[in-house]
């Protein structure tokens, strides 16, 4: 009878003692997940323009870590959240490298389109005025270079915008599609491709 | 002599140094989407403009494209490299 009261004693004692750890890590839970927090909320302010992956993956972690520790699951908290703000700093570090690639980008195609562009127009013009085409190309080669050059010169209108709008990469986006339709025009065109629209 | 607006079409590139030799693309940005024209024996600008335009009548695109480098529309150098608007 005694041995069933010392075995149901210490079953509660083991109770108490496990229950008593647990509430002691909600504190340090509560501080990794604002650690997490706060890094995720750094990470976002670029992550979400150039890496919207990475950050809806971050926030859904975070979501996933804050439900844990609503549960009380405070172990999983502070064995999640340390990972998570590891993960918001590298993507804040992956989103700053990006943003760095395609400011160059940026800065390439707007300095050099411009000039590829008004080649197209100058080269569009003087064959408009011309009685009869060269060698090679007819007047539909010509309606077709035209009509490129409209599309060019309304792509390339959109792409400033975006940039100016500070949407990089929907800028860089647009002059990409800009590049490569002014390399069909330049052909139609018998005109040589710069080396930058060939990639 | 031909005038400017029909510049003699057998009028002979001269041939002696060319001293105002454009740069070619070798060297150039990438974004450069000039075409060059190297004169050869025998061509004008009429007939430049004929190849490259279809119409003699347009060399004055030509002439004042280069006129950095050229003085006369009915001289031009062999070797002479003429940038095509």
């Amino acid at each position: 009878m005694y041995r069933h009261v010392y075995s149901f004693i210490i079953l509660i004692l083991a109770a108490t003692l496990l229950g008593a750890c647990g509430a002691g890590d909600k504190g340090p839970a509560e501080t990794a997940l604002k650690a997490a927090e706060e890094a995720i909320n750094t990470a976002k302010v670029e992550a979400g323009k150039y890496m919207p992956d990475q950050a809806k993956s971050l926030e859904s972690g975070l979501a996933a870590v804050r439900e844990k520790l609503n549960k009380g699951d405070y172990k999983a908290v502070l064995s999640e959240a340390p990972a998570l703000t590891s993960k918001a700093q590298e993507v804040a570090s992956a989103a700053a490298a990006k943003k760095a690639e395609l400011s160059k980008s940026w800065e390439g195609l707007s300095s050099g389109m411009p000039r590829v562009v008004e080649a197209i127009k100058s080269r569009v013009d003087i064959l408009s005025q011309s009685k009869k085409l060269p060698a090679g190309m007819s007047a539909e080669t010509l309606a077709q270079a035209k009509a490129g050059l409209n599309e060019i010169t309304q792509q390339w209108t959109a792409a400033t915008e975006a940039s100016k709008g500070g949407n990089l990469m929907d800028a860089v986006a647009k002059a990409s599609s800009v590049k490569v339709k002014a390399a069909e025009v330049l052909t139609l065109l018998k005109m040589p491709v710069p080396e930058a629209l060939k990639s | 002599m031909a005038d400017k607006k029909n510049p003699d079409p057998w009028a002979i590139p001269d041939i002696g140094p060319d001293t105002g030799e454009k740069q070619s693309e070798s060297g150039a940005d990438a974004f450069d989407a000039t075409q060059w024209h190297e004169v050869k024996k025998g061509e004008t600008l009429w007939k430049i403009a004929e190849q490259y335009y279809g119409d003699g009548n347009l060399y004055p695109k030509i002439f004042d494209a280069n006129r950095d480098i050229l003085k006369d529309p009915n001289r031009i150098n062999i070797g002479q490299k003429l940038r095509i608007p």
